[in-house]
């Protein structure tokens, strides 16, 4: 029973990371493998601003930002002005985005405030990465996008263990985090840790927003429709373009919020907090039927539930590989996943 | 009619020329290594270094050192990536996970060098180093075409992330002492008294790894042009179009996946005995990453320019040991500005 | 100075042009349509107008601006609106959502052009909450149509409008087009019903591998003996 209500939360956690993998796929049918590198620098962003940084590792994130923020900021302003325009704007931004992670990584803020400050950076860093690595590559086979994803993450993975300017190897944890260990319930030999809650809340409030947005707004609507037909979606004079970077930088964003809580809940953030954790997300993400957004969300919690449970039943040194079987049995049953339905239409 | 024959003629000539070389470079290649230089990078990057940070690089001397086991390493990746090569550059089977399969072949080939010796009322199946290969072979084989059988009908980016499921999945069970033979999170350490004698010296496993290195590259060219060739070409760029000119897609796919591990098993029993070890973390997914760079690098279906490929980057990364983390950093940005400017791979044709 | 005007365009897929210094123009209050086999070119004239292919040489002209190489969704916000081949509905949006998509470079559907689209086509108020995906192909053609309208287009790019359409519904088409002409939109029409086509047209352009051939008014080109043998099959 305890096991069940861990996994719950483990799996709202994947879920979470999940739906940055589902949104991405579902729209350019790219398996987003920096997705997890995305999380891990989401949330080291927020560490970033929790934590009195070294100078050197203040700067380091200071001029990640700010270069994610130069390519981000240029890129969408270029879509509507000139090319000038686009670099100056770019720039103010990088110069902003680059301050404000210096001082914010030599001061300390509070543990919400430092992730709200997160955000921006996730989102530009994502849009950056989409620039840089996925863009160019449209409409080559999709085993070249794939790889070079890989190489995104291996960068990435490999850049935050950089010293002095990133991390390191060390693991290290959110100051002041004790609280969340606390109990605030306990029935019958289970008990619910003050981050359960937490983690509980968020990840149901972020999807409901999410699934609002992508419903009932117009901008998700047109998500939804270049998702479906992306030329189709030009004609309408939706700026396909930007949906894509704004499904990445959407996704990103899920994935830092996901990827602080991950951390919370380890208890500890490292440059490889990432891998295992996108993996698994993604595996939840195919599990419920890749593209889909409902199905990530089930096949996250499933995955989570199905992986504590086990990892009690079975042998806890299997605990990594359960995730694996789980999805080559469901596989085998359903092809497309839990909801999926069928292979995506090819435009 | 006779001008055409020349050229034919001619041009089989040259390939045969071509092997030789090869053949004949291979063979020289133990009597020039080792081999090393080293650079003094020191003295130009401290005056940088020192303006930068104040204080001195902390770097002299970069020395690369290429020993005889690399160009065994080389050769035994050359066999790998010919028969990922199979699979994705052949059929068009994203494989995320090979190196589980080099992974069965080591470890079968460990099992059973260490059997004897250590528990002497346990069975040898095969007395003989070289007669466990074929079942290593055959081990990966096997289970290659299990998997091939349950995931192969799955699409192709559904298939990537099962390979890849199973690849985990092999290095945590291997990590967790699978059936009690796999020796856990330390692996099987082949010592001196159970390596076979014919290893002792480094020359006998880098002639025979290069020799199956030649073969596998020869064997893929014949199957490249062969009936089958031509089936899994057909089944790589349009599985219903293939399907509706007679070919059975699943079969076709089946056998290129299963004969990939024929591949994997053969690398695996060599790579064994190597590293003298076999060890979970030899096989993590990077290790599959490495391979399905190669194919990539060299050009997916290209059989000299995988080949070729396979080499520069075990090269390459050797010689970037020095560099520690930066190493991975520099692979991966190369990774993505090679699919960036160069997608084809460094041999492969342009255009699509 | 013409509504449209295409000077010497030239159009690539990325290898060899495929479109071949095209010169034609569309005044307001005209339907133009281009006539020709398949593969001759019409649907590439078309996506390279609504900026999805790259034009290699040339410069189109619309309402006295040069938007040659502007990106596609600045191409419909200047009022070019394409109803592509094939329909293009979304499948899993909704008639409805469909609808919205449509209005989105103007921002909001307004009232008055749903009324307009549902009037012409009341099959559509009848299936506005089913996915897209569920209507038949000629109720998909005219959600496609009403798509088009509903951003008040300045010129509408019709694209085959009659494939896979049953023939009852390309005579309901047709007249749905008729009304939207005379309601004011200039209208370019690419059609392999040439028949059709140049009856319904004010002028009427052949294009054949990529160039322009025979033009003329939709009567006279009717008339042409090459025109009657070539694509009337008369």
């Amino acid at each position: 029973m305890q096991q069940a209500l861990n996994g719950l939360t483990l799996g709202l956690l994947y879920a979470l990371i999940a739906l940055g993998y589902t949104l991405v796929y579902g729209i350019i049918e790219l398996i987003n493998f920096a997705h997890g590198e995305l999380m891990m620098f989401g949330a080291f962003f927020a560490y970033s601003f929790c934590v009195v940084l070294d100078p050197p590792t203040a700067a380091g994130m200071a001029t990640l930002g700010g270069i994610s923020a130069f390519i981000a900021v240029s890129d969408r302003v270029e879509g509507v002005r000139s090319r000038g325009e686009a670099v100056g704007a770019g720039l103010g931004a990088a110069l902003v985005f680059a301050s404000f992670a210096y001082h914010g990584g030599l001061h300390r803020l509070p543990l919400v405030a430092s992730v709200f400050a997160a955000l921006p950076y996730a989102a530009v860093l994502a849009m950056a990465l989409e620039r840089i690595a996925y863009r160019p590559l449209r409409g080559q086979d999709r085993l070249i996008p794939l790889i070079s994803a890989i190489g995104a993450s291996l960068f990435l993975q490999n850049l935050g263990q950089v010293e002095p300017w990133f991390f390191g190897t060390e693991r290290k944890s959110f100051p002041e985090t004790d609280w969340v260990k606390d109990q605030v319930l306990a029935y019958h030999g289970v008990s619910v840790s003050t981050l359960q809650v937490v983690i509980t809340v968020v990840a149901i409030a972020m999807m409901a927003g999410l699934y609002f947005f992508i419903h009932k707004t117009r901008v998700g609507t047109a998500m939804r429709a270049t998702a479906q037909n992306r030329k189709v979606a030009a004609l309408m004079g939706i700026d396909t373009d930007g949906v894509i970077v704004l499904t990445f930088a959407l996704g990103a964003v899920l994935a830092a919020v996901g990827g602080v809580l991950y951390a919370l809940y380890l208890g500890s953030i490292y440059p490889f907090i990432g891998y295992m954790a996108g993996i698994k997300a993604f595996t939840a993400a195919v599990l419920g039927g890749i593209g889909n957004v409902p199905g990530a969300m089930v096949g996250g919690v499933l995955l989570g539930v199905l992986e504590s449970v086990g990892a009690a039943f079975i042998d806890p040194g299997y605990k990594d590989a359960i995730a694996f079987a789980v999805l080559i049995l469901v596989l085998l049953v359903r092809p497309s996943g839990i909801f999926g339905t069928g292979p995506v239409e090819k435009v | 009619m006779t001008a055409e024959g020349g050229i034919v003629k001619r041009r089989k000539l040259g390939k045969a020329a071509a092997w030789l070389g090869v053949i004949l470079f291979l063979a020289w290649l133990p009597s020039f290594l080792p081999f090393s230089v080293e650079w003094n990078i020191g003295s130009w990057l401290d005056p940088i270094w020192l303006r930068l940070f104040g204080h001195s690089s902390g770097i002299e001397t970069y020395r690369i050192d290429i020993g005889l086991h690399h160009a065994t390493l080389a050769a035994l990746f050359v066999i790998m990536a010919m028969g990922l090569n199979l699979s994705i550059g052949f059929a068009g089977l994203l494989d995320l996970g090979f190196i589980a399969f080099v992974a069965i072949g080591a470890y079968i080939m460990a099992i059973e060098l260490t059997r004897v010796p250590l528990n002497s009322d346990s069975v040898r199946v095969f007395s003989a180093w070289w007669a466990v290969i074929p079942l290593c072979i055959f081990g990966a084989v096997l289970v290659r075409v299990a998997l091939g059988a349950t995931c192969l009908r799955l699409r192709g980016d559904y298939l990537a992330i099962v390979t890849l499921g199973f690849g985990e999945i092999t290095r945590v069970a291997l990590k967790n002492d699978l059936f009690g033979l796999t020796g856990g999170p330390d692996g099987i350490f082949l010592s001196p008294r159970v390596m076979p004698e014919f290893f002792s010296d480094p020359e006998p496993l880098y002639y025979l790894a290069a020799a199956l290195a030649l073969l596998s590259c020869f064997t893929l060219y014949r199957w490249k042009n062969s009936r089958a060739g031509r089936a899994w070409e057909a089944v790589r760029e349009d599985e219903v179009a293939a399907a509706a000119c007679g070919i059975n897609v699943f079969r076709a796919k089946i056998w290129a996946y299963g004969l990939g591990g024929v591949f994997a098993g053969l690398a695996g029993a060599l790579y064994a005995l190597h590293n003298t070890t076999a060890h979970p973390t030899d096989y993590d997914f990077i290790e599959s990453v490495k391979v399905v760079v190669m194919v990539v690098l060299g050009g997916m279906g290209s059989i000299a320019g995988v080949a070729f490929g396979s080499v520069v980057f075990i090269l390459l990364l050797e010689v970037l040991r020095g560099l520690a983390h930066y190493r991975m950093l520099i692979f991966g940005a190369t990774l993505v500005a090679l699919m960036v400017f160069r997608p084809q791979g460094l041999a492969g044709r342009a255009g699509k | 100075m013409a509504f449209l005007e295409f000077r010497g365009v030239c159009a690539t897929y990325g290898g060899p042009d495929v479109l071949h210094d095209l010169n034609f123009s569309v005044e307001r209050n005209e339907i133009v349509t281009l006539i020709g086999a398949n593969g001759a070119g019409k649907t590439t004239t078309l996506l390279a107008l609504s900026g999805l292919v790259r034009k290699s040489a040339g410069s189109i002209i619309f309402d006295g601006e040069d938007i040659t190489n502007l990106a596609p969704h600045k191409i419909v916000q200047r009022g070019i609106i394409h109803v592509p081949e094939g329909r293009g509905i979304f499948p899993r949006l909704t008639v409805m959502e469909n609808l919205t998509m449509g209005a989105y470079s103007v921002g909001k559907v307004s009232e008055e052009k749903l009324e307009a689209a549902f009037r012409l086509f009341p099959i559509l108020e009848e299936r506005k909450a089913q996915p897209g995906g569920t209507l038949s192909g000629g109720e998909q053609q005219m959600l496609a149509i009403a798509r088009g309208l509903m951003p008040d287009p300045k010129l509408l790019l019709l694209d085959e409008p009659s494939l896979g359409v049953a023939p009852m519904l390309v005579e309901k088409i047709f007249e749905a087009l008729r009304e939207i002409h005379a309601s004011g939109t200039p209208i370019l029409l690419v059609e392999q019903n040439a028949h059709k086509a140049l009856e319904l047209a004010d002028r009427g352009y052949v294009i054949e591998n990529g160039r322009l051939g025979i033009s003329g008014s939709g009567q006279e080109l009717l008339r042409d003996p090459r025109i009657m043998e070539a694509y009337l099959g008369i």
